[in-house]
């Protein structure tokens, strides 16, 4: 694979032989499951693939379930793994999620297609494979299938419901989800109210009555704009002002949370919700999670930390050079997308889900906020004009993402008018270029994916230096750009240090060195033959570290290396003057 | 030599009467107790909370969970057994003597928070923790060399070079018991390392550094473990706020009981003596890092209540990242008050004493026993302005410093001209150590940095000659005068394996936490006391008689008035910033086409106490005659609802 313009070790090369079908015909892959891309999938449409896929490929894909929502829905993980190559907790893997903000609909669409062409890529792509053969990914489509299920079932908006289906007390009157909006004219979307009044500032276009155009100082109109869609549930003499949920899942991970007065959303404590719990307890469970990608929308954004200005020393140097490597690629395969920094480019977020993982537990993570006004037109068109979104929805959507005006009988406003863009339309990316948006943020991942840490051993020398003293120097070499440990993790002790042993023979001291070239070491005073690596293995680059061992020539000695993220690889050494020692 | 130690098998934690866990707690009460458990801890044991108030409904219709009520909780450090005792005492004192405040508040006792740490003895609970991230856990902690049955302290003279054991240690020529840093400046050579009694278990040259009993490690301490102001990644903190099944419980308990007005935290560390400072936040700049400013004359007022009940004048305080009280206060919402229930006896003041003036009463910081417990000193530096990846490096232990250093390496000669620069705007005694620390020298400390500086601001004594710490000497003479020397083992020299000739001794594990048995009940009585009096200060809602008057034809005004005739606030400042809890609500019932003026629902967040009061008033129509149904909806002080008739003369 030569992603980054860095060729990985040989010992993946192999993999390519493995391929007995000549060059394919199409850069089509045929799946045993075909899912269209060009549509959303409902919560069941969604598990229903999954399920299927998995039924199709038992051999790569297992189905967990790791909790349950609010409305005790499944939140079912795939883990996609090739066995052969060892167990998924004992390889580098890596956590994509979406949907956490359910109105952010296309989240769960790539988590999707990536289970769909990784699945169906295994054995038929090398470069995929290889990927799949070295790494495992836990594939969580939607992490708030309460708030999506309330989306495309009962009624939404664009940026509505974000948030998960919690019952709680917005306006802090005693009661609960008392008044939310109310879809009056049944088109499964909220849109806006607007009543006809003598001393309204507002009028329809008269060539396109869709339009409502404020009037000038000095002129009359005939409308009031009254809001979302929805009646004074619980009269109190406010329109949906308590409405259902709940909280801001985003805001509700255990690194830098802060309660709700500081963090609108936060929920009741950290984990609070059973949803952000079950991804947290599975994610601290598995310390072999060497990458985390969260699907948003929109924007067209590759997101990173720190969430908050304070938490910029959580993103060391060595561990930036890493984000940057990724992010400005990305920009490549996504146009229109940018690579940015949450705090900076966005706003606070305290209790962030990819804050929690990056800042917290120091696994280089990303968010992407899929779709950008970018791609309506393409050609520099940045932000489309109102008349050119106008074209744009009726010559490329046919209107199919406006719910024209209809009268309604309102209880409180007599008769009104309800209707405007419906709850597909603006975040959304049209479904005829959900295809595209999917396969791009997915390859992006799938960068991110492929730096995951890759260890291997390098070089071994044996020397006899006199009687049964010998030098046994060992080289763990790291091909990707992301190190063992993250420097955030070395310098907050977070998680377990590498080990390197070397075993069956007395080691009697030990030491590391820079480079092949340095005649000293810097002795390792305590536990020579179990040596901690705090820093891990660095990024493009190796441990050296030499043992001096007593032992008789012959011996076989066998050199461990241990990883939180990379599991354990161990190869025999023996100690011998001939070339190669090692087997 | 009479050890002051365990007499319980159960926890370890000291004479029999303190050890809750052998008594049965709160056996008495009948229909007025009632006892569920809120979880179960790390270790499998059930975490108890025992309910105390009067049975059934009240003239509000209120039960026990709907009154204004004070949660207390205990034993969070499991070495706290007096704090455990007292809990339960108080408890039997209240139902015994104090029915009739049991009849208007309900009281929460939680007294044993930290089952596990109490059978462990230990301040922390019993999860599995690596504190030197070397793949194996709670390998090395504290152990016993002198077999006297507990871990003290061990003093190395010369200790070998390859431990690289931080030396500077003398002992005090005054008290030779007593340990403290040597001063260059006086011509002393601190030859001696001072550290926890124990080995190098496991062999990677770091003694005691990761299990029970030791100075890292050894389980989660559940003060470390609450959300606010989480100090995450500390030795002690735990995997994330609520990682443990304790705090979590607990705060998982809390979130159904709003009812709760007040926390009151029997443990280590003070916050009555001393009322904690104000206008200091986190990093957000929204949560305080002590208390509001409104709240601070209330805070004091409580404070000198509990002062003049129990004399004390002084107590140890901690920084409180991460622990239950600031939890209660800065994220719950409700008011929090912590004391150690004992202390030594020089800081309480004597009887004859009383007459001398109150305000004289100040607290005094003490030290920590027990290792790893020390002055937040990362908050001092953030203080003094020292960025935070600086206050990382001089805080960090030897791998951090050394990660540090090794980034710093790889930086382009611009990057680090930039650094130096940043170092260079600091205060000189932090400049000082930080550029010895990054060669490699052991922390010559701030005071070591201060003296170096020559500008920092002189020290609080005289140094004329150097004197062992103040707090250590006044707790040696407590033991020698009052416990008949059984605070102090003595030192004795021991074959050390690693270290060679060592010297094992110092201050008895807890005995600076838990008093003698004798003075007990005085301090339960005390205990119950300021509990009682705290109760009658809690607020009081009374709802007056709601007014009509005719404003037109068929046109009323209708006001309500809520009066708070008890001391407290209805809600701190914090709790109405917080808004954890819902307000008073005071709802009209008309249809809403009748409201001219005002909100059907009228929300009080916060009424002042001494008969502070909080309107509610709207204009309606209506007929004379009719009858308007006013509710008012509290979690805390009940609902109640009275109807009103829309008459002239009302």
């Amino acid at each position: 694979m030569n992603i980054l313009g860095y060729k990985v070790g040989a010992v993946f090369i192999a993999v390519g032989a493995l391929f007995a079908a000549p060059a394919v015909a199409q850069e089509h892959i045929e799946g045993a499951v075909e899912v269209a891309f060009n549509r959303y999938h409902t919560v069941e449409e969604i598990d229903q693939a999954f399920g299927d896929i998995a039924a199709a490929y038992p051999d790569l894909v297992t189905l967990r379930t790791i909790g349950r929502s609010g409305q005790d829905r499944g939140m079912t993980i795939a883990i996609l793994n090739n066995p052969e190559t060892g167990a998924h907790d004992e390889k580098p893997a890596m956590w994509i999620d979406g949907g956490i903000h359910a109105n952010e609909i296309q989240g769960p669409e790539v988590v999707l297609y990536t289970l769909w062409y990784l699945t169906k890529a295994h054995g038929v792509n090398a470069d995929l494979t290889e990927l799949m053969d070295a790494y495992a990914f836990y594939l969580l489509p939607m992490v708030n299938p309460d708030s999506r299920a309330a989306f495309f079932d009962t009624d939404g908006t664009p940026h509505y419901p974000r948030w998960n289906q919690r019952p709680v007390d917005n306006d802090r009157d005693g009661l609960v989800d008392e008044d939310g909006p109310d879809d009056l004219d049944g088109d499964g979307s909220i849109t806006q109210m607007w009543v006809r009044d003598p001393d309204g500032r507002w009028e329809r276009d008269r060539h396109d009555p869709r339009i409502f155009r404020r009037v000038g100082a000095d002129e009359k109109g005939e409308w009031t704009y009254l809001g979302q869609e929805g009646i004074d549930n619980d009269g109190v003499g406010r329109t949906n002002e308590d409405g259902p949920g709940g909280d801001d899942m985003n805001r509700n991970w255990p690194g830098d949370w802060k309660p709700n007065y500081i963090q609108y959303g936060a929920g009741t404590y950290p984990f609070s919700n059973p949803e952000t719990r079950a991804i947290g307890e599975w994610i601290v469970g598995h310390t072999n999670i060497a990458a985390v990608q969260s699907y948003h929308n929109s924007g067209g954004m590759m997101l990173r930390g720190p969430g908050a200005s304070y938490m910029t020393d959580r993103y060391p140097r060595t561990d930036l050079r890493v984000y940057d490597e990724i992010g400005r690629l990305g920009e490549d395969l996504l146009p229109y997308y940018k690579y940015l920094v949450i705090h900076k480019d966005l706003y606070d977020v305290h209790g962030g889900e990819v804050t929690w993982t990056a800042e917290s537990l120091g696994i280089i993570s990303f968010t992407n906020e899929i779709w950008n006004a970018g791609k309506y037109f393409q050609r520099g068109v940045d932000s489309p004009s109102d008349e050119q979104m106008w074209t744009f929805r009726d010559k490329l959507q046919f209107g199919q993402v406006f719910t024209d005006y209809s009268e309604v009988e309102h209880p409180e406003h007599g008769t009104v008018l309800v209707g405007g863009l419906n709850k597909w339309s603006s975040r959304n990316t049209p479904t005829f270029m959900l295809e595209e948006d999917c396969h791009r943020n997915f390859a992006f991942t799938m960068l991110h994916a492929s730096q995951m840490p890759r260890v291997a051993f390098g070089r071994v020398e044996v020397q006899r230096l006199g009687g049964r003293l010998w030098s046994v120097t060992t080289e763990v070499r790291n091909e990707t750009i992301i190190p063992t440990r993250t420097a955030v993790a070395a310098q907050r002790g977070i998680g377990a240090n590498d080990l390197l042993e070397l075993t069956g023979a007395g080691v009697v001291a030990s030491g590391s060195l820079d480079s092949w070239r340095d005649t000293t070491i810097d002795e390792t005073r305590f536990e020579p033959g179990r040596v901690q690596l705090s820093r891990g293995v660095p990024g493009r680059g190796s441990v050296i570290h030499r043992f001096f061992v007593e032992g008789d020539e012959g011996a076989r000695l066998e050199l461990r290396h241990t990883g939180e993220k990379t599991g354990r690889m161990s190869r025999t050494i023996t100690l011998s003057e001939t070339a190669d020692a090692t087997e | 030599m009479k050890m002051w130690t365990s007499g319980c098998g159960f926890c370890m934690a000291g004479p029999l009467a303190l050890c809750v866990l052998a008594a049965p707690v709160l056996a008495q009460g009948g229909v007025w107790r009632d006892e569920s458990v809120i979880g179960d801890s790390r270790g499998g044991h059930p975490i108890g909370v025992v309910t105390l108030g009067e049975p059934g409904e009240d003239a509000f219709g209120r039960t026990r969970d709907q009154r204004p009520a004070l949660l207390i909780v205990a034993g969070v450090d499991g070495r706290h057994a007096v704090g455990r005792a007292a809990a339960a005492a108080v408890g039997e004192r209240l139902l015994a003597d104090h029915r009739g405040l049991l009849g208007s508040h309900t009281v929460y006792i939680i007294a044993d928070m930290n089952p596990d740490g109490a059978r462990l003895d230990s301040g922390r609970n019993s999860a599995a923790v690596d504190a030197d991230h070397d793949g194996r856990v709670g390998e090395d902690g504290g152990d016993d060399l002198n077999g006297d049955g507990v871990v003290t302290m061990m003093r190395v003279l010369d200790p070998p070079s390859e431990y690289g054991l931080e030396t500077g240690w003398v002992i005090d020529e005054g008290e030779p018991r007593l340990m403290r840093k040597g001063e260059a400046s006086a011509g002393e050579n601190g030859a001696y390392a001072l550290l926890v009694e124990g080995r190098d278990d496991d062999g990677d040259g770091l003694f005691n550094e990761d299990g029970p009993r030791g100075s890292g490690g050894g389980g989660v301490d559940l003060d470390m473990n609450f959300p606010s102001l989480y100090p995450e990644h500390k030795d002690g903190a735990g995997a994330y706020p609520l990682s443990e099944p304790e705090s979590l419980a607990l705060v998982a308990w809390l979130q159904t009981r709003s009812n709760i007005v007040a926390v009151l935290v029997y443990g280590p560390h003070d916050n009555l003596v001393k009322t904690p400072g104000t206008g200091k936040n986190d990093e957000s700049g929204r949560m305080p890092r002590g208390i509001e400013k409104d709240d601070e004359s209330y805070h004091k007022k409580v404070g000198e209540v509990f002062t003049d009940i129990t004399g004390m004048t002084g107590a140890p305080t901690r920084d409180a990242d991460g622990s239950l009280a600031a939890y209660a206060y800065t994220d719950f919402g409700v008011w929090a008050f912590s004391t150690p229930v004992w202390v030594r006896p020089d800081q309480v003041k004597k009887d004859e004493d009383e007459k001398k003036d109150n305000a004289e009463a100040g607290a005094e910081d003490g030290e920590e026993d027990g290792a790893g417990e020390e002055v937040d000193e990362a908050t001092v530096l953030r203080e003094q302005g020292v960025p935070e990846n600086l206050i990382r490096f001089l805080t960090g232990d030897t791998d951090v410093r050394a990660a540090m250093m090794a980034e710093y390496e790889t930086m382009s000669p611009e990057d680090q001209q930039r650094e130096m620069a940043a170092l260079a705007q600091l205060p000189e005694a932090v400049r000082v150590r930080v550029m010895a620390m990054a060669q490699g020298n052991p922390d010559p400390g701030m005071a070591a940095a201060e003296d170096d500086a020559g500008e920092a601001e002189p020290s609080k004594e005289k140094k004329d000659k150097p004197k062992a710490d103040k707090d250590e000497l006044a707790w040696l003479k407590h033991s020698d005068d009052d416990r008949d020397g059984a605070g102090f083992v003595e030192w004795v020299e021991v074959e050390h394996p690693q270290l060679g000739t060592v010297e094992v001794g110092g201050f008895a594990p807890g005995f600076r936490m838990n008093p003698p048995e004798d003075t007990l009940g005085v301090l339960f009585d005390q205990q119950t006391e300021f509990v009682a009096a705290l109760l009658g200060r809690l607020p009081r809602l009374a709802v007056g008689e709601a007014g009509v008057e005719r404003v037109g034809d068929g046109l009323w005004r209708v006001r309500v008035r809520a009066t708070n005739e008890g001391y407290l606030p209805t809600r701190s400042a914090m709790g109405v910033k917080a808004r954890r809890l819902p307000p008073e609500v005071v709802w009209l019932g008309v249809e809403p086409d009748r409201v001219v003026s005002g909100s059907r629902a009228v929300r009080m967040w916060s009424i002042p106490g001494s008969g502070g009061h909080a309107d509610a008033e709207w204009v309606i129509t209506g007929e004379a005659g009719d009858k308007i149904e006013l509710r008012v909806r509290s979690d805390v002080y009940g609902d109640r609802v009275q109807t009103v008739t829309l008459r002239e003369e009302s």
